[in-house]
């Protein structure tokens, strides 16, 4: 129906298909769009429920750089925004192609604090948008308090997105092409089969144990040949296409613009992938002078297949480090090898890492539907009524087979098939009366609004087990001949209502207020305490517009300051205040059957009210040189209070679920520069110059009453260390464990290390074992109750970027470096890499072990060789697991070439370019993992998470 | 009209959202508190409730069995620091995932009796239907306690009893004052549950496996046996002798035999069954047991090894040997085949525990007997966790604390092991009759050496392998110290200074 409307699009549309798919080998084009754009204070930005003049604006609103843009090729909108914005820090999850990275404005907003509300063509989205991040003509994001127009979910900040919509003029088409190769930038190197020999049997020769004979290289000299590197096995060089095509036109009346996008990112890890197609439709018609309507329309299919990672069991890297390098992939029979029947017991129960990514059997297709139909009438000038509906439908379906696992290691021969459905139904309607008047040099801008959402969804899920035949055929639910669990299925839903209003005013574009409030119901919170109110004030001085200021260097100066509160929901769900007590099955019966139970797992909370952030804030704009160098300097304070957090509870309370309460305060206080110098030397050369920095202090200044600590013990390595605790007076989530000083020399200072009453404080120490350290004040035996000390914290200090973006004649440039500075990682991947026999069995390890402490290697830091840890330097948690994580990363390098006009109109196309880009390119880093970016939810702890991919991409955009 | 035209399309949006009630959400899918607890529908829920940690991994599938192998019964035969710690007293091991939640497997069935006890008045349903469910709650709740108060509490500290009555609010239980508090508080629970629990004969089949009189008074022997109580231990002990319509199977081996879960020794047992999801339900005890990657064959887990110390208590003759422990070079069935035992474990100490093994005789595939997965390796026989033989051996061992004769008893349970009767039998005769009859079982050896006031002496020796290797160096067992476990550290963690550690740990 849309395409009835533009049928000259439809027809280019066709053609660019198929120009797009076959553009690859041909030659180079470009496009003037990616040239640099003059900033001006001037510009229009986009704030809640409207546009503003940015010189007009009393907030703390900054705009994301998105230079370069569509020459990259992203999983979305998050890694569009990593860097390019003061104030919002981007952390990857990890380079798995199918994770989605955490985005925080100004802090973690304390325990549970909201994640940034997405506004996407003015309508609030639910969750991080999947947008095809080509789609998007500008970001801004909303810091402060001034967010509080979106007060119910706005307390960790608005990130307010528009997609491209059509211009006046003639209609026209864009194909762009991306074909690239990626791999992982670093990667793991465990031992060779001798190496794996050799460094085993030294660790049992060393605690006075027999070595067992598979590590004897003269009992077991098959043991010694390397015939695999798993490693090698499991990485790959990995493909990444993506494909643009944009028609885009209008006429007097209305406009388009239509996008249909094309993704395809296979992981470095063998059989891991992120797939997506992405359809839109953008149109605005002016039906009368007084009327006018549009729409967003936006389809997403996504589809992907990962692994678990995280894991420090049955992580698919750890597994490659684990795993015997004498044995084969596959055995002579063309089967995936499994260890030596004979000397499975030597080894441990792991799976062979091949065997177990090929099988991962996961299809999880995603369909996302967004209509947005708007309608906007001018009732008066300067009064206008503008009605906003949009409906979000997502279907998700979930079907995971798990394989048998019949290789001598860990055999499991029992299959299953599990299959889900969800469908999720957003609907959001608003409606705002917006009134601009000014009387001589006084403005006024006065909005008021209604809106309404609510969001349900509901689901199912069934598995059957014991399949005969594992062919793909047969992978249907019928197939499975064993049936004893019930299938399930679910409705849950929410909603929140709000009134809202804001008051603007100016004098002469001098001095600037702003009042907005909004009172806002949700049913998420107790009944009794369903609606609040929410305000903030902000004001601004352009002290460049004064008389007095006269200044040939500073041609712009503006004082910016806000206050407000604003409410925040954290993580609620429908049940937190009433829980739904949770079916359990007994078995009982000669003949045993199901019996079905409930019971209650979680704790009510009747009381359960909104969380608050008090966030106050200054800023100053400011432009040099003719506005050539603009920036931008804010100071803000976040106050967290009545932060809704559901902590675990104690055994005796009998239920292992959570409560959810609202206690505590925790504060973010941070600085934040941005700054940009762009210049026009001559018609031939231009160039941009910019950068960043946001610093964050976090101190949790209280937490529920009578409580000064809070172990996160879900946070773990192998069950065994959990470093992360959330402390009164401390940052959120740090590390906490014992102070070491290096490792014991001999024996002697091992003697010579005595508590007060004169016993030994590590009496299964031998020279190269970890000397821990007391804490100050403890002068008995070591504990961990005194001894524990602060380690660090995983959330950067400050993070930072900058960019270069040149023109020169039809070259152009951009780099990008994005980095991070003070951010702790918890290095578990230590327990399992360098622990002989320490994390339960005979792995092999990485080949840093290699450099173990010996009487002949006294210089190392790493432990002597000892099987089985008998002197706990791998058991506790200490600062030897904790690494700085800081790094600076080339995230981004494009090298373009526009190929001149003249030439490329002779062949009938009206712009031609053709780029490179790289990503990762390098990286500068302390951290001795994998990868520095392992990202916030496992809090730091690294256990050999998936690396970030450095990739490699040509593109060619050709626009007719 | 232009106005009118502007105000009737605007106001046709306005129509769409008029709200009021449009927060008045009702969650659905589950009952809540608030709309649970009316009908008898409501009470069987949450009794079956009750049972439902008894599938739990490290509930009866390892979880106290670490503690029990700590024991000179066995040794671990896998390379695992965790375990070794728990095995040598070593206090490195608490807060590993092994014991960790072990306090809170038991309180969520705790829990769940109390939510019985707070509810029952609600409850629509005929009295006798109230009493069979309160006798269950009270009996699960008992044997809860027992547990944790055998294994946690000592004359220092007890084990937090948590008051029904009382609105849980999310705070921690402080601890009780001592043991006796707690075998005090369990006894009256048990005493409440044999009142009202059905006999076993008065259980249907498909009601088989839960909570009966017998296994009240049993539960209730072995605590006051526990609690050197010597005369109620008799008593309740001849209750079930006398009045549990038990006795001992003819034949030893077929006392761990599927056929049998419900023979005439059974008390009370883990339920286990091959017939539910993700392989089967149950306690994976078996497949712990079972050599490490049971010859390539299956996903035996190799962890609870018998010693030679164990093998050599046996008597010739004594049936329960072959049937207990299977050794190197020993003929046995395995999935159908006739194969010669030699272990696979990392730590081989030439034994393997037999007792659990019958249904990995016949033919693995399709999963009648053995789970297929071999991340759940259980079979479809119950795991006693207390069964008749055990009964008369807490008459026994308290008729000689008391200094009476236990020949009758300790004699019945040689007989049935193909044993000549002794007669003045001692307590080292009642020692070596409780170690050869329970070994490797719930009964807990670890637990009657501390008992006893052995633990000491016999952990100071070496324990052996078969070809007579050292299998695991001697350990210090601190009477003072290690009588008790230690407190999961996220129960310390997470109690806001309520709860505190066991003294020495």
């Amino acid at each position: 129906m849309a395409l009835k409307n533009f049928p000259v699009s439809a027809v280019y549309f066709n053609k660019a298909l198929i120009l797009g798919l076959a553009s690859f080998s041909t030659f180079v084009f470009s496009q003037k769009t990616d040239s640099i754009k003059e900033k001006s204070i001037e510009e229009v930005v986009v704030v809640g429920y409207g546009k503003q003049k940015k010189s007009k604006v009393s907030g703390a609103v900054s705009e994301v750089e998105l230079d370069k843009l569509t020459s990259r090729s992203l999983s979305g909108v998050g890694a569009a925004l990593q860097g390019k914005s003061p104030g919002v820090v981007v952390v990857n999850e990890g380079g798995d192609p199918t994770s989605a990275p955490r985005v925080n404005i100004r802090g973690l907003g304390g325990i549970n604090g909201e994640a940034p509300l997405y506004v996407v063509d003015g309508s609030i989205y639910n969750g991080t948008p999947s947008i095809n991040p080509n789609d998007i003509e500008s970001i801004s994001v909303l810091k402060d308090a001034t967010a509080a127009i979106y007060g119910a979910r706005a307390s960790g900040g608005v990130i307010l997105i528009t997609t491209k919509r059509g211009k006046k003029g003639v209609v026209r088409l864009t194909v762009d092409s991306k074909f690239g190769v990626q791999n992982a930038w670093k990667t793991l190197k465990p031992l060779d089969a001798a190496q794996f020999q050799e460094v085993i049997s030294q660790a049992y020769t060393n605690v006075g144990k027999p070595v067992p004979a598979s590590f004897d290289v003269n009992k077991y000299p098959e043991g010694a040949i390397t015939r695999t590197n798993w490693m090698d096995e499991i990485f790959r060089t990995a493909s990444i296409q993506e494909y643009n095509v944009d028609v885009t036109g209008g006429g007097e009346k209305s406009n388009f613009f239509m996008n249909l996008n094309h993704r395809n990112n296979m992981g470095t890890l063998i059989n891991t992938k992120a797939l997506r197609y992405n359809f839109r439709i953008n149109s605005d018609h002016q039906v009368k002078d007084w009327l006018k309507v549009g729409e967003n329309m936006f389809y997403s299919f996504t589809n992907g297949n990962t692994v678990d990672t995280q894991s420090g069991y049955t992580g698919a890297i750890l597994a490659a480090l684990y795993y015997p390098p004498n044995i084969p992939v596959y055995d002579a029979k063309g089967n995936f090898s499994g260890l030596p029947l004979d000397r499975a017991g030597d080894y441990a129960d792991i799976i062979n890492p091949v065997a177990y990514l090929s099988r991962v059997n996961v299809d999880v297709p995603s369909h996302t539907l967004i209509l947005n139909p708007y309608l906007e009438v001018k009732f008066l000038p300067g009064l206008t009524f503008k009605s906003n509906l949009s409906g979000h439908l997502t279907f998700n379906d979930s079907k995971v087979f798990n394989a048998r696992t019949p290789e001598v290691g860990k055999v499991d021969m029992n299959n299953r098939l599990t299959y889900g459905s969800t469908r999720g139904f957003t609907i959001l309607t608003e409606q705002t009366l917006n009134y601009v008047k000014a009387f001589g040099l006084h403005n006024f801008d006065v909005l008021g609004g209604y809106s309404y959402q609510k969001n349900t969804s509901q689901g199912f899920s069934a598995f059957t087990e014991n399949f005969t035949n594992e062919n793909e055929i047969y992978l249907y639910l019928n197939n499975g001949l064993k049936f004893t669990n019930k299938p399930s299925s679910f409705k849950s839903a929410s909603a929140i209502t709000s009134l809202f209003g804001r008051f603007n005013y100016h004098y002469a574009g001098k001095y600037m207020i702003s009042v907005l409030g909004r009172h806002d119901g949700s049913s998420l919170v107790a009944e009794k305490n369903r609606y609040a109110d929410y305000y903030s004030v902000s004001g601004a001085w352009v002290v460049s517009k004064e008389n007095f200021f006269q200044n040939s260097i500073m041609n712009y100066l503006k004082l910016r300051g806000s206050y407000g509160i604003l409410g925040n929901l954290g993580n609620l769900r429908p049940s937190s205040v009433d829980p739904l007590m949770i079916q359990v099955t007994a078995y009982l019966g000669d003949n045993p059957a199901a019996n079905f139970g409930y019971m209650q797992n979680d704790l009510p909370n009747y009381d359960l009210k909104w969380a608050d952030s008090k966030q106050t804030g200054a800023g100053v704009d400011f432009g040099f040189l003719r506005n050539r160098l603009t920036g931008q300097f804010d100071w803000f304070k976040k106050e967290t209070t009545n932060m809704i957090f559901s902590h675990g509870l104690p055994g005796t309370t009998g239920m292992t679920g959570v409560v959810y309460e609202n206690a505590g305060l925790v504060e973010d206080r941070g600085i934040e520069l941005g700054l940009n110098w762009t210049d026009k030397l001559n018609e031939d050369f231009g160039y941009s110059v910019y950068a960043n920095i946001s610093t964050l202090k976090n101190q949790v200044k209280a937490l529920l009453p009578g409580q000064n600590e809070m172990a996160m013990n879900g946070y773990n390595v192998r069950g065994t260390l959990a470093p992360v605790w959330i402390k009164v007076g401390d940052p959120m989530y740090s590390f906490y464990g014992y102070k070491t000083d290096g490792l014991f020399q001999t024996q002697e200072e091992i003697n010579n290390y005595k508590d007060a009453n004169g016993n030994l404080i590590l009496p299964n120490a031998k020279p190269g074992d970890i000397k821990f350290l007391r804490a100050p004040g403890n002068d008995g035996k070591l504990d961990p109750t005194k001894d524990y000390v602060n380690l660090g914290n995983p959330y950067p200090d400050f993070t930072y970027s900058f960019g270069l973006n040149l023109n020169y004649r039809n070259f152009d440039f951009n780099a990008f470096f994005q980095g991070t500075k003070g951010n702790k990682i918890f290095n578990g991947l230590k327990f399992m890499s360098l622990n002989p026999g320490g994390a339960a069995k005979n792995l092999n390890m990485d080949s840093t072990i290699l450099d173990a402490w010996s009487p002949t290697n006294t210089g190392s830091s790493i432990p002597r060789l000892a099987y089985g840890d008998p002197a706990g330097n791998y058991s506790k948690v200490s600062d030897f697991y904790v690494e700085d994580g800081s790094y600076l990363r080339l995230k981004n390098l494009t090298v373009g070439y526009t190929i001149p006009e003249d030439t490329t109109q002779k062949i009938g196309i009206n712009t031609a370019r053709a780029y490179i880009t790289a990503s990762n390119l390098f990286t500068v880093t302390k951290y001795t993992g994998m990868d520095p970016e392992v990202g916030m939810n496992n809090l730091g702890i690294d256990v050999g998470r998936y690396p970030q991919p450095r990739a490699f991409i040509f593109g060619l955009t050709i626009g007719l | 009209m232009k106005t009118f035209n502007k105000i009737l399309i605007a106001s046709s949006f306005l129509v769409a959202v008029s709200c009021s009630r449009e927060l008045d959400i009702v969650q659905q899918g589950s009952p809540s508190q608030a709309t649970f607890w009316k009908d008898e529908a409501d009470l069987v829920a949450a009794a079956n409730a009750m049972y439902e940690p008894f599938d739990q991994e490290e509930f009866y599938g390892r979880g106290f069995f670490w503690f029990i192998n700590a024991s000179d019964d066995m040794v671990t035969a896998r390379v695992n620091g965790q375990a070794d710690n728990i095995k040598n007293f070593n206090k490195a091991y608490v807060g590993g995932g092994y014991t960790e939640s072990q306090w809170q497997f038991r309180y969520a069935t705790i829990k769940r009796a109390n939510d019985i006890f707070k509810n029952i008045d609600k409850i629509n349903a005929p009295q006798a239907v109230k009493d069979k469910y309160l006798g269950e709650a009270y009996f699960l709740s008992g044997l809860m306690y027992f547990q944790l108060t055998s294994n946690y509490a000592n004359e220092k500290a007890g084990v937090p009893i948590v008051d029904p009555m009382k609105e849980i609010d999310g705070t921690a239980t402080p601890r009780a004052k001592n043991a006796d508090e707690n075998y005090d508080f369990l006894i009256e629970q048990l005493k409440k549950a044999a009142e009202l629990l059905p006999t076993l004969a008065q259980q249907t089949g498909a009601e088989k496996g839960r909570a009966h009189k017998a296994a009240a008074w049993a539960i209730l022997s072995k605590a006051y046996l526990y609690k050197k109580d010597w005369k109620n231990a008799i008593y309740w002990a001849d209750k079930v002798i006398n009045e549990g319509n038990r006795k001992l199977m003819p034949n030893f081996e077929d006392v761990f035999k599927a056929p049998n879960n419900y023979g005439s020794e059974y008390i009370f047992s883990a339920v286990s069954t091959t017939n539910a999801a993700g392989g089967g339900w149950g306690s994976i005890l078996p497949g712990v047991m079972l050599d490490y990657t049971a010859w390539g064959i299956y996903n035996g887990w190799g962890y609870y090894a018998p010693t030679k110390e164990l093998y050599d208590e046996f008597e010739d003759g004594d049936k329960r040997r072959e049937a207990t422990i299977l050794k190197t070079g020993d003929k046995f069935m395995f999935d159908g085949k006739e194969m010669i035992y030699k272990s696979n474990n990392a730590l081989k100490t030439g034994y393997m525990f037999n007792k659990y093994m019958d249904a990995f005789k016949y033919p693995l595939a399709g999963g009648a007997h053995v789970s297929t997965n071999g991340n759940k390796p259980l079979t479809d026989a119950n795991v006693p966790i207390i069964r008749y033989a055990e009964v008369i051996l807490i008459k026994a061992e308290a008729e000689l604390m008391l200094g009476q004769n236990a020949d009758a008893e300790i004699n019945m349970i040689r007989t049935r092991a193909g044993l000549t009767p002794k007669s003045g039998c001692t307590m080292a005769d009642l020692k070596h009759e409780r170690r050869c009859e329970l070994a490797g079982e719930w009964a807990d050896r670890h637990r009657d050496l501390v008992r006893w006031g052995d633990a000491q002496a016999t952990y100071a020796k070496p324990l052996h392998n078969m070809d007579g290797s050292v299998a695991w160096p001697a350990r210090n067992f601190n009477p003072a110290i290690h009588n008790v476990w230690a407190v999961p550290l996220r129960e310390i963690n997470s109690s806001n200074g309520l709860i505190t550690q066991n003294e020495g740990w």
